[in-house]
């Protein structure tokens, strides 16, 4: 049985009269990618937001790398934070910083034990894994969406996280690059062995990226395992639309 | 930028902040003399007309100290204490006073240190000052308030004066009201210009007389060549001839005077206020001028007499008759062509 | 538990006052936390001085200029009235009294909330609305403590400076005016200027300065803070930092000068 890096038991969440959490159960396990899925607005990012700190959920277990969510404390969440990585929808990467400064900001106010020369070989390493080593000394609006998102996942990445947490990695790209930022995010588990979950709407990235799939529909998971089985003739007409909506040809399962 | 370079720029502009908020506090400390040594004083007044914390202290117009604080002494008035400068201790005397004074007319109260006797020693620290009062703005004020309380009296009496006269009272204003008493005045003006003028006709008949008196054929040749009478005659139709003259421009003046006169006194008549009129409303004035009058008119007659006395005297009657007599012809003449 | 009366009223006032109520309790709670979270333990010194410098230095040239201007004018303004009085000696300590006890700060704050206000609102703003605020956060750094407290503090602490700085440079101005029309020279002018300065005056003009500098740093960190979502919401922060900064000075000039009076 592998470790669960999260536990998350009958979550629930609203904002005033709009229920977006309706009673989720997800686990996450060492060194897997888990896929959520689900059309826009169905609380995807909440989910995600809720496992990183930002948003607190209103009833349900949180229990991230042994950390309970609902009972942390500031330093705790800190130390939480440091080992869960966020990589956001349109990178929100800070512009008035440069590239090496965007990527060096967590090890510089969050780690802040490192040396100069230390940073800057681990800025150096994650550049060259994201194949961006160019673009040290450039802004972020210079660089092109695609670009902006390796350096956000670059950003994440630096600090070494167990797990990261993919907001839409592949929202706005053309495929090719939508393709290129998938083989990032196998690379990046390989490489750095971390567990993530990747929010998509997108079901190639979902195929490419996903070891199990989680399908989320109304506030609740539907189904949970991997591409094909979640895919398969008995899924439910809402999944099989999904489904059809994303590859037009049917062929492919 | 490099950071090194960014921290050196903050800190110089820190730095030059804190040069510019120190520099100014020098500058005050200075001016209020912070860092000098200082003696107190003390000095207990009735009023202190505004003086505050704060306010200067001066000595012989020079900035000495500062006033220190004010306390409330009950029955006595208010106990001002205040600092000298250790420096300019050794020219206070013992005796000298403090008043309460102004830095210019609209200025801050200030205090006075004045007199002072060398042999009285100088002041020590904690030294009483004697005081002195001095005309405070508002005492100024209250002198003005009497000025002007005068000013308004003088104003009114000219005022009454004047009405006075306006209305026909007295001797100036019964001279300006009084018609007749004009008319008078100028009638005689109007006859004594009259006479001057036959005065004038009657010397130039007397010069033409007196030049057929040089004829040596003429009986009044012999009696001029009189050597007694002749230079007497002369000399005195000269004076006759003169004396017309003069008293034609003493008439004709006399009537611009009058006439003058009567355009002031109306101008002032007509403005009540003028204090002028105070000037002329002297009963003296109007005597002179009526006795004026009347010698003048005695003066024409007497004048008339002594030239009808002449006419008849045996030296001109023989000269009167021709000269009748050629008047006549020429007369004669004028009426044949 | 008691069902709702029919008919009764959603809002406490109205539903705008309720809105304005609730945004200013959260202003008060935002100085709170500021107070609650500021130490110089945890202050990123860095930011610090990199707010100083855009906040400081930035606006050094366009205070300079400005303080120049209203020295020179105000100068040159008061002369007539003094002039009615005989009393254009006057003029070095008229002026410096206004420049010290109102005008340096005032002016300072004044064009500062215009240009650092409005500089961050929007840039908080659109950190908030781009999510860079929250990726700070999740990056295990306080985002309040870097981008609030850095800003804030830099406010409060290069504001007071630049009012020292505009004092400075309005006075020259002012004394250029004066040398001008009257001749007098600089050892008298500054004499004037000084005589009637005291301690009070520079006191309070600091005082006054910092609490200028504190407000606007606070208000337009709390508006670009929480800056709504969209650019829509950039613009407002930008906008609400400038007005309410101004707004907020005013007040507070009229408490300061209350106070400073009692001490008088």
């Amino acid at each position: 049985m592998r470790n669960t890096v999260i536990e998350i038991r009958d979550l629930y969440k609203s904002f005033g009269d709009l229920h977006v959490l309706k009673g989720i159960d997800l686990d996450l396990y060492d060194g897997e990618n888990l896929v959520v899925l689900g059309k826009s607005g169905t609380g995807k990012s909440v989910l995600i937001k809720i496992i990183c700190g930002l948003i607190k959920a209103d009833k349900g277990k949180v229990n991230v790398l042994g950390y309970d969510l609902n009972n942390i404390t500031k330093a705790e969440l800190n130390a939480l934070r440091l080992e869960v990585g966020f990589c956001f929808q349109h990178s929100a990467l800070y512009d008035s910083m440069t590239i090496q400064e965007n990527i060096e900001f967590p090890l510089k106010y969050a780690l802040k034990n490192l040396s100069k020369m230390e940073m800057d070989k681990k800025v150096d390493r994650v550049l060259e894994a994201v194949g961006l080593e160019q673009t040290k000394k450039q802004y972020p609006a210079e660089l092109s969406g695609g670009q902006k998102k390796r350096i956000g996942i670059a950003r994440t990445i630096v600090v070494n996280p167990k797990i990261l947490l993919y907001d839409e990695p592949t929202a706005g790209l053309d495929p090719i690059t939508c393709v290129e930022i998938n083989d990032l995010i196998n690379q990046v588990k390989a490489e750095f062995k971390a567990s993530s979950i990747i929010i998509t709407h997108d079901l190639t990235c979902a195929k490419q990226t996903g070891d199990r799939v989680s399908v989320l529909l109304d506030g609740v998971f539907e189904k949970t395992g991997n591409f094909a089985e979640v895919f398969n003739s008995e899924a439910s007409s809402q999944i099989k639309q999904f489904h059809d909506y994303n590859f037009i040809d049917n062929k492919n399962f | 930028m490099n950071s090194t370079k960014k921290n050196a720029k903050v800190a110089l502009f820190m730095l030059f902040g804190l040069i510019i908020f120190a520099g100014g506090i020098i500058l005050i400390s200075s001016m209020r003399k912070v860092f000098i040594k200082k003696i107190s004083a003390v000095a207990v007044f009735q009023d202190v007309a505004g003086l505050t914390k704060g306010n200067n202290v001066w000595f012989s117009g020079v900035k000495v100290g500062t006033v220190e604080s004010l306390e409330f002494i009950p029955d006595k008035g208010v106990k001002v204490n205040f600092q000298i400068e250790e420096k300019s201790q050794q020219y206070i005397f013992k005796d000298a006073d403090v008043k309460i004074s102004t830095d210019g007319l609209i200025g801050n109260p200030i205090l006075v240190i004045s007199g002072g006797n060398i042999s009285q020693g100088v002041i020590e620290d904690g030294h009483i000052f004697k005081i002195s009062r001095e005309d405070s703005q508002q005492d100024m004020i209250k002198t003005l308030q009497e000025n002007n309380k005068n000013i308004l009296a003088i104003t009114d009496d000219l005022k009454n004066m004047i009405a006075s006269i306006d209305s026909g009272k007295g001797n100036l204003g019964k001279f300006l009201k009084d018609e007749t008493l004009f008319n008078e005045v100028s009638q005689t003006v109007g006859q004594l210009r009259a006479s001057s003028y036959q005065v004038t006709d009657f010397a130039k008949s007397l010069n033409q007389f007196g030049k057929k008196l040089n004829d040596p054929q003429g009986l009044p040749y012999q009696l001029a060549t009189n050597k007694t009478i002749m230079p007497k005659l002369e000399s005195t139709v000269n004076s006759l001839e003169s004396g017309a003259s003069s008293l034609q421009k003493t008439a004709g003046n006399a009537e611009v005077l009058v006439n003058e006169v009567k355009s002031d006194l109306n101008r002032i008549t007509s403005s009540k206020n003028s204090a002028f009129g105070v000037l002329i409303n002297n009963p003296e004035m109007a005597d002179y001028m009526k006795s004026t009058m009347i010698n003048v008119e005695s003066g024409t007659e007497k004048l008339d007499e002594n030239l009808e006395a002449l006419q008849h005297s045996i030296f001109f009657r023989k000269y009167f008759r021709k000269k009748e007599e050629r008047e006549k012809e020429a007369a004669k003449a004028m009426d044949s062509e | 538990m008691l069902k709702k009366p029919p008919g009764k009223r959603e809002n406490f006032i109205s539903e705008k006052i309720d809105r304005q109520l609730l945004d200013f309790k959260s202003g008060v709670d935002f100085v709170i936390l500021f107070f609650k979270e500021f130490s110089f333990k945890t202050l990123v010194w860095s930011e610090f001085v990199h707010q100083c410098y855009q906040i400081g230095l930035k606006s050094l040239g366009l205070i300079s200029l400005t303080g120049f201007v209203t020295g020179l004018v105000f100068t040159q303004q008061s002369r007539p009235s003094l002039l009615d009085f005989g009393a254009e000696s006057w003029l070095p300590s008229l002026v410096s009294i206004a420049i010290v006890r109102a005008l340096a700060a005032l002016v300072t704050a004044i064009i500062a909330a215009g240009k650092v206000g409005s500089n961050i609102g929007a840039e908080l703003g659109s950190m908030r609305v781009t999510e860079q605020i929250d990726a700070m956060e999740v990056s295990a750094v306080r985002p309040f403590n870097f981008l609030v407290i850095t800003r804030v503090l830099a406010c409060t602490i290069s504001i007071p400076i630049l009012s020292f700085y505009t004092a400075a440079v309005a006075l020259a101005g002012s004394f250029i005016n004066v040398y001008v029309n009257e001749q007098t020279n600089l050892r008298a002018f500054l004499f004037d200027a000084f005589d009637s300065i005291t301690f009070l005056d520079l006191g309070s003009s600091l005082i006054k300065a910092i609490l200028f500098g504190f407000t606007i740093g606070m208000v337009s960190c709390y508006s670009g803070y929480n800056a709504s979502k969209g650019t829509i919401g950039v613009g407002k922060a930008a906008n609400t930092s400038v007005v309410r900064s101004i707004f907020l000075i005013f007040i507070i000039e009229i408490f300061v000068v209350q106070v400073t009076n009692s001490f008088r």
